[in-house]
């Protein structure tokens, strides 16, 4: 099976907090997996340890079959992290910011691919404009269209609808299901579960650090409803934290 | 109502107090404390107890009513152009989590105000308490304090009187009037009353004079005790008695008037029932812009040139360190380049102004005072440039998160965020020393046949030689020293809003600097040790040739560059391992 994403025993340790807990899961290519779990679950946690940003504690992650710890950069190129909070550089305006990041990816033929994403997150008309220009939503459109720029194989999205308008969240779902069409492993977090069901294969409840569920929605539906057809995900995945929480 | 807001202003001042001493647990503040206070306590405050002879009569100024006086002229003066200033809505400074709880409270406007005047209390008794601690000795902080408090109170009963000015179309213009035709015509009073004391009698003995200054102080109160004057200073007078009182009895007699006025401009500015609430959201937006401004500043991250374009066109492919330094020359240009600007004319000018004043062949000292300041600049820059020049990793260091997603190693990235300000301080600095070589190689026809040897060492091809050798890598080291306080002690480089303020501030600051000092000189001490030898074969036996010098800076040159590699090497495994978890709350705040 070609996986894109690979995390086995993730862990990670702050002195004594234990943020996530020997977490392994997998999304093949054209998947998309939802990371679901409660403020503090270790969602975001995760999700940085994917991207490079920190070093775990102890585990392997491999993306697209380079390790990240041994072949970081190699599995960076591969990969596109979006943030919650779009965080772009003040000083450089959109296409400035699509033209950086495509030099970073060594990305050819810049034009042809910058003017569709352009196009895409309707952004045309601000390609010369600073982030101080830019609304909320059109900042985190921006830091989305810099991740597709050079095509990644692996997308790895934090939030990815906040501050967005109905039309930009319709079109962002739209751009996140082509683009795992076209064969990328996409993990998302998210505390939109009509969004999770709506957009993800496979979803991996996370609490205290620790994957408390991880299946498909459809079977963890199918095991939490027992003989109810109606059972959304919300439902389950309120089940299934309020099963893990200890009783105080 | 008012027990209610008391609690609220002591609870909030001593939870800030508490939330101070708390981050004291955190080494960074308690040294930065500890290095402050230090400071002030050494700097500051023991020079106010001084044995100087200067600084112990400015303390023990005896308040016999000139400085009164005088201070009381400057609360008339305030008290006057207040209704000067051209802000006339109303609004009032309230911060935004008071302007989400409080104005849709069931509060009146009078309680708003109140609740205004009792927050400010506690700030207001600490400063008054400072300054009774490194002030004068007659002066006592229950004076000061209540004469900061009822000057605040003015202020906001005047900027509520603006406010109802403007209701009856009284703007700026009209009342900028007013205040200047008031001040000329106190003015002109003054001249007046001048003119009767007669001139100032200067007694024969003249030193005697000077020295007691008795007379002048005579003639000075005898002006002050001019029934008119007296009149006009009536009220303020209170005001300055208050802080600097003579006696306890003037102290409880100033503090109950002054107490007493509080209460009447309080009554006056509720009374104006000013709907300020509105304005006030608006300067609490346009303050919370304002130092987000000024923060940036700081950083350097404002973008002052929107529109200046990019130095080159950033190809496809190639290296990435391009795309790096492609990204941060854009922020220099965009950021800083008003510095260039400024050091470029400052040079040019004092270039020009050394050949315009030496014209004449006598003048020839006015290259080596140019030179001498250019040559004090050059010495200094690659200690500040990197300061003013910071459009490296400490301007990306919010975008932390993003950056360390991207496929570059450490060390490279590291190299690459250094290379934009290292050209432009390299180039200033050789801009620097080179002009001040030149003007110091005119200057030596100042000494006539006997040149001093040490100013004309600067003025010759060998140290130009030298400096150019050598400023690169001495600057790139500067810059990775710089860069690594972001990457090491994150916690030092970047601020929240929530940060400690004041001489935890000042320490830390005072710690970075002498720990980069530090670290400067130990990394330049082999580099020296290196160049001395080598400097002394090219001059002993080469003649202190042009070429022979430069063959001899290249081994310092080289320990330098080593120096730097090594240190890119570890400040990049270090960027790597850096986990950013920890900071990311103090770098999005």
């Amino acid at each position: 099976m070609d996986y894109g994403i690979e995390v086995s025993g993730l862990t990670k340790r702050y002195d004594s907090l234990v943020a996530v807990k020997d977490l392994s899961f997998a999304v093949k290519r054209g998947e998309v997996l939802g990371l679901v779990g409660p403020n503090g679950a270790g969602k975001t946690t995760t999700l940085r340890a994917l991207a490079g940003i920190h070093p775990p504690s102890d585990g392997t992650i491999r993306i697209c079959g380079f390790d990240l710890r041994n072949d970081a950069v190699d599995a960076k190129r591969h990969l596109a992290f979006m943030p919650d909070e779009p965080r772009l550089f003040d000083y450089l305006t959109v296409e400035e910011h699509l033209q950086f990041v495509a030099r970073l990816y060594q990305v050819t033929a810049v034009r042809e691919k910058m003017d569709p994403l352009l196009n895409e997150f309707e952004l045309t008309d601000k390609r010369r404009a600073l982030p101080a220009e830019l609304s909320r939503g059109m900042k985190q459109k921006l830091m989305i269209a810099c991740g597709f720029i050079h095509e990644p194989d692996v997308l790895i999205f934090d939030e990815p609808l906040t501050g967005l308008d109905p039309l930009g969240i319709r079109r962002m779902k739209e751009s996140i299901v082509r683009r795992s069409q076209a064969g990328a492993s996409v993990i998302l977090s998210s505390h939109l579960l009509h969004l999770v069901e709506e957009l993800c294969d496979t979803v991996a409840v996370i609490q205290n650090g620790t994957r408390i569920a991880y299946d498909t929605i459809d079977n963890l539906k199918f095991e939490l409803a027992k003989g109810r057809s109606d059972l959304s995900l919300e439902e389950a995945f309120l089940r299934i934290t309020a099963e893990e929480t200890p009783a105080t | 109502m008012i027990g209610t807001f008391v609690a609220v202003a002591l609870l909030s001042f001593k939870n800030r107090i508490l939330q101070r001493l708390r981050k004291l647990r955190e080494p960074r503040y308690l040294i930065g404390a500890v290095a402050g206070a230090a400071y002030f306590w050494f700097f500051i405050f023991r020079r106010t107890q001084t044995s100087n002879p200067g600084l112990a009569r400015i303390r023990d100024i005896s308040f016999n009513g000139v400085v009164v006086d005088f201070v009381s002229v400057v609360v008339l003066l305030m008290m006057i152009a207040a209704w000067a200033l051209p802000r006339d809505n109303g609004g009032l400074d309230f911060s935004e989590a008071e302007i989400g709880f409080l104005f849709p409270a069931p509060l009146r406007r009078r309680d708003l105000l109140l609740y205004k005047i009792l927050r400010a209390q506690p700030q207001a008794l600490f400063s008054a308490v400072m300054l009774t601690i490194i002030g004068t000795r007659q002066g006592y902080f229950i004076g000061t304090w209540a004469a900061f408090s009822v000057m605040s109170v003015y202020f906001t009963m005047v900027s509520q009187g603006r406010a109802r000015l403007r209701q009856f179309h009284i703007g700026f213009l009209p009342r900028l009037g007013a205040v200047a035709l008031i001040i000329g015509g106190l003015y002109a009073l003054v001249l007046n009353q001048i003119h009767t004391i007669g001139p100032i009698k200067i007694p024969a003995d003249y030193k005697q004079m000077v020295k007691t200054g008795v007379s002048t102080r005579a003639a000075i109160e005898a002006f002050f005790q001019k029934p008119v004057i007296a009149a006009i200073l009536f009220v303020p007078k209170f005001f300055a008695s208050a802080a600097l009182p003579a006696t306890l009895i003037t102290l409880a007699v100033s503090v109950l008037v002054v107490a007493g006025l509080g209460v009447l401009f309080f009554s006056i500015a509720a009374a104006l029932n000013v709907s300020f609430e509105e304005a006030s959201i608006g300067a609490s937006q346009r303050k919370a812009a304002r130092m987000d401004r000024q923060r940036g500043q700081r950083v350097g991250s404002v973008v002052m040139f929107r529109r200046a374009p990019a130095l080159f066109k950033l190809g496809e492919t190639g290296p990435v360190e391009t795309a790096i330094i492609w990204k941060n020359l854009i922020a220099l240009v965009r950021n800083s380049i008003t510095w260039v600007v400024i050091l470029v004319v400052m040079t040019v000018g004092m270039m020009g102004m050394a050949f315009w004043s030496a014209r004449s062949t006598t003048e020839h000292a006015m290259y080596l005072v140019f030179g001498g300041m250019l040559l004090f600049i050059a010495g200094f820059f690659p200690l500040v440039g990197p300061n003013v020049f910071a459009n490296d990793l400490r301007l990306d260091m919010p975008r932390l998160e993003v950056l360390k997603s991207y496929p570059i190693t450490g060390e490279r990235l590291i190299a690459a965020e250094i290379a934009a300000p290292l050209v432009v301080i390299s180039i200033l600095e050789m801009m620097f020393a080179s002009s001040a070589s030149l003007l110091m190689a005119f200057g030596q026809h100042a000494f006539g046949e006997h040149p001093n040897r040490w100013l004309g060492m600067v003025g010759t091809p060998q140290f130009i030689v030298t400096v150019l050798l050598l400023t690169l890598p001495v600057c790139a080291i500067q810059l990775l020293i710089r860069n690594a306080v972001p990457v090491l002690f994150p916690g030092w480089a970047v601020r929240s809003k929530d940060e400690p303020r004041g001489f935890v501030m000042t320490g830390q600051r005072l710690v970075t600097l002498a720990g980069n000092i530090l670290v400067l000189v130990v990394a330049l001490l082999p580099a020296a040790i290196v160049f001395a030898p080598s400097l002394w074969i090219a001059y002993k036996f080469f003649s202190g040739n042009a070429a022979f010098v430069a063959v001899a800076t290249m081994p310092a040159v080289a320990v330098l560059v080593a120096e730097f590699w090594f240190g890119v090497k570890a400040l990049g495994a270090q960027f790597e391992n850096l986990d950013v978890s920890n900071e990311m709350d103090v770098m999005t705040t």
